[in-house]
């Protein structure tokens, strides 16, 4: 089979069908989507660090959602509802799984491109606009949607509810139908792919673990979306078309509204079905990343792959049956609640297993510590902390205490930002040679490190002390509660480390252009890697393999494997998977 | 750029219509799921459903064994049987479209509305989960026009595989209509 074919430029990078323009596509989209979310959090924390004073920045970058330079209090709401979104969703979930998806699924089974490169095209494209759309709505008359990222009717079903409820939540509810519909589609490509497309020998389970936690994430994703969907679509109807899915015995203004017999807790209900496995479909791929980086830079086996894989399957089973935890202050019959508290506890079996996992790979490993390696660490720890305060929120008696406080923005920020955002990071330090056959500067990238994880304990580990004081999320300003003074300074130097932060991410932003373009070429397998996708070339060709499809003999997994005399088994410290079993030489099972 | 992918592109898209069958079921489960929660919310209105809705599901029963018919004369190369066969059934679709607009016009004549003042959301649900099936059958009705022009001009002499594809998604409309008219009947009339 020959791939030598011309291609224009329109056809090689803009509508490309090969998967890895469509990953080096979506992670950039992404990360310019995280850059505006992240810009976005400097202003509302400068607002909550110093309140109620004038910025000039304001000015420059808010116009007249800052007149004279104080931050208006409905556009705060609309600052936070968008950082949201396009953190969860554009972000983390379309940049994370988009990315990696894309260009590992292919090259780590042995398969040449997608199932359907033109419906990974398509899924890129529609992506795109759901970004343009809801990055458009930003600058509409009314401002963003300021319902927050969770958009709670009646806030978001009713237009005259408050400015942001109007065009801007329309065109917020037009973007997130691309949405699904874009994730939809990437979610059909992985799955088929990887389960009809895997080279010769590449068994279910000689899968990397990126794999696995890939297709996890794909099955989450087609079983959850398409009930945020159906929430949206009857959103939609409540909003235009005179519906009551949703609405009932509402007034405004002294006025009772015509609509009646809905319930809004129905669709808290829909939305946290999608909600919390959203978590997951956040996480898993970075778990995966970590598991395939750990073990690499360890130059040690990771431990426990079936245990991994397992564990990985409970978690997904689990995360459909736990979003009555979001939910526990709605009046929930507490028998329910024990029940939803039951099965999120549970959770912590599998993701403890998954860490000690992790841990033990680690544990006398000959540890190179990368970039790629430290976020990876960075993620096992912020894993740990986040999971922890887990325990407390799903369970219904302690959460209640502490809803709709800073101790949940702490909790979601640590175990789900945080652990995605590393892991994505680890991601890109990893496999920056195959995206783009150059190396990353690895004294930047520890900076990058080292600040960015100093700088986001700074910035969310004092939040569970807020909440537990019982701080409130979503408020603008404190200053109208004397009790909560006691927190100004500390709410400060929160701020200052947010500041800290963002300055982290222009060093990473340098990083990753500069080095796009002219940093120095990479090798074939930099990393000493056994996976499939170090044995393409460097530079992309369509196709993958100049030639026949490797044939698979092992797990990739296999570093330091000595025999029965203690020395390696091939003279160095990895096999690749495409090498045969030596005589002797036992798979592992 | 077309790469020819090593493994038979016929299972790959029944394997695509699969994982997009899997999807639509979710979605449906979503908004039936969300009327099992709106009934015992209270302020739920019952109310006849009128009978054309059940001479719909009959058409759309019968269409699903027609295809399946053509779908196995055209396996056998029967090629003139299998195209009547595939006629019939888009008659038939077309018939069952028509008996869902039918259906919704009595049910304004009953004074059952969608929306508006004098709806209830036991009346807008049962519209708009209609619908969407609808909408979903006009896109297997867009893949029967495919295939049986195709069938017509003899493309598939060579294999059936894409005949098979849009059968599978046919089958699995008339399926999830069944179940949506028996859950909403039960849910409204009950």
């Amino acid at each position: 089979m020959s791939h030598e074919h011309h291609q224009s430029f329109i056809s090689k990078y803009v509508f490309s069908t090969d998967h890895k323009m469509i990953a080096k596509q979506f992670l950039i989209t992404g990360f310019i989507m995280g850059f505006v979310a992240l810009v976005m959090s400097v202003l509302f924390r400068l607002q909550l660090g110093w309140p109620n004073e004038k910025f000039d920045i304001y000015n420059m970058l808010l116009g007249s959602w800052a007149s004279d330079g104080v931050m208006a209090p409905d556009k705060y709401l609309s600052l936070v509802t968008m950082h949201g979104t396009l953190m969860v969703f554009f972000l983390l979930t379309a940049g994370l799984s988009g990315t990696f998806s894309n260009l590992l699924i292919p090259l780590q089974i042995g398969a040449r491109d997608m199932a359907s490169g033109f419906i990974n095209m398509l899924s890129y494209w529609i992506y795109l606009g759901a970004s343009v759309i809801m990055l458009i709505s930003l600058g509409v008359e009314g401002g963003a949607a300021s319902a927050g990222w969770t958009i709670y009717p009646p806030l978001s079903a009713l237009p005259q509810a408050i400015p942001g409820s109007g065009l801007g939540m329309t065109l917020w509810l037009i973007a997130m139908t691309l949405f699904i519909a874009s994730s939809l589609l990437g979610s059909l490509n992985y799955i088929v792919t990887i389960i009809n497309l895997r080279t010769k020998g590449m068994s279910m389970t000689r899968l990397p673990l990126t794999i696995w936690s890939f297709l996890i994430t794909a099955v989450i994703g087609v079983l959850s979306f398409p009930v945020l969907l159906s929430a949206a679509l009857l959103l939609v109807f409540d909003r235009s078309f005179g519906t009551s899915f949703y609405l009932s015995d509402i007034y405004i203004g002294g006025q009772a509204l015509e609509h009646f017999g809905g319930s809004p807790v129905l669709f808290q209900h829909l939305f946290w079905f999608l909600g919390h496995p959203e978590v997951y479909i956040v996480l898993l791929p970075s778990l995966g990343i970590t598991s395939e980086i750990v073990s690499t830079m360890s130059r040690k086996p990771i431990f426990g792959y079936k245990v991994m894989i397992y564990s990985m399957l409970a978690i997904a089973g689990l995360s459909f049956i736990v979003w009555g935890h979001h939910m526990f202050v709605t009046g929930m019959n507490p028998f329910l609640g024990a029940v939803f508290t039951l099965t999120t506890l549970l959770i912590a079996i599998p993701s403890a297993i998954k860490v000690f996992n992790y841990l033990t790979t680690l544990w006398k490993g000959n540890i190179v510590f990368s970039p790629a390696m430290l976020f990876s660490i960075g993620l096992i720890s912020t894993f740990i902390t986040g999971g922890v305060t887990g325990l407390i929120l799903g369970d219904s008696t302690l959460d209640i205490n502490v809803h709709d406080t800073y101790f949940v923005v702490g909790h979601f920020h640590i175990v789900m930002g945080l652990s995605a955002i590393f892991g994505m990071f680890a991601g890109v330090y990893h496999w920056f040679p195959k995206l783009f056959g150059r190396m990353m500067n690895t004294r930047l990238g520890y900076i990058h490190f080292f600040i960015t994880i100093i700088s986001a304990y700074g910035v969310f580990f004092p939040m569970h002390i807020l909440g537990l004081a019982g701080v409130p999320r979503r408020y603008y300003t404190n200053s109208a509660f004397p009790m909560f003074d006691v927190f100004i300074d500390m709410n400060t130097m929160m701020s200052i480390f947010a500041i800290l932060a963002f300055i982290a991410q222009l060093i990473f932003m340098y990083n990753f252009i500069y080095n796009a373009v002219k940093g120095p070429k990479a090798v074939q397998n930099p990393w000493n890697s056994n996976s499939l996708e170090w044995s393409t070339p460097v530079e992309h060709i369509h196709g993958n393999w100049d030639g026949p499809i490797p044939e698979v003999h092992r797990w990739p997994y296999d570093y330091s494997k000595v025999n029965e005399q203690g020395d390696y088994v091939n003279g160095t410290d990895f096999i690749p998977q495409t090498t045969p079993l030596y005589e002797g030489e036992k798979e592992h099972s | 750029m077309n790469i020819t992918l090593d493994r038979n592109q016929s299972i790959i898209h029944k394997s695509l219509l699969w994982v997009g069958i899997i999807s639509i079921v979710m979605f449906f489960a979503g908004l039936t799921s969300a009327v099992v929660v709106s009934k015992t919310s209270g302020n739920w209105v019952s109310y006849q459903i009128p009978s054309v809705f059940l001479i719909s599901t009959l058409l759309i029963v019968t269409s699903s064994f027609t295809y399946q018919m053509g779908l196995k004369l055209a396996s056998s190369q029967s090629w003139n049987a299998a195209k009547s066969l595939f006629v019939v059934t888009g008659i038939l679709g077309v018939f069952f479209m028509v008996a869902q607009f039918y259906g919704w016009n009595q049910l304004v004549a009953q004074g059952i509305f969608a929306t508006g003042v004098k709806s209830n959301v036991s009346a807008s649900y049962f519209y708009l989960i209609v619908f969407l099936h609808l909408l979903h059958f006009v896109a297997a009705m867009i893949s029967w026009a495919i295939v049986t022009v195709k069938t017509f001009k003899n493309r598939y002499t060579h294999g059936v595989s894409k005949i098979e594809v849009s059968v599978l998604f046919w089958h699995f409309l008339t399926g999830l209509w069944v179940y949506v008219f028996f859950f909403l009947q039960n849910m409204i009339q009950g």
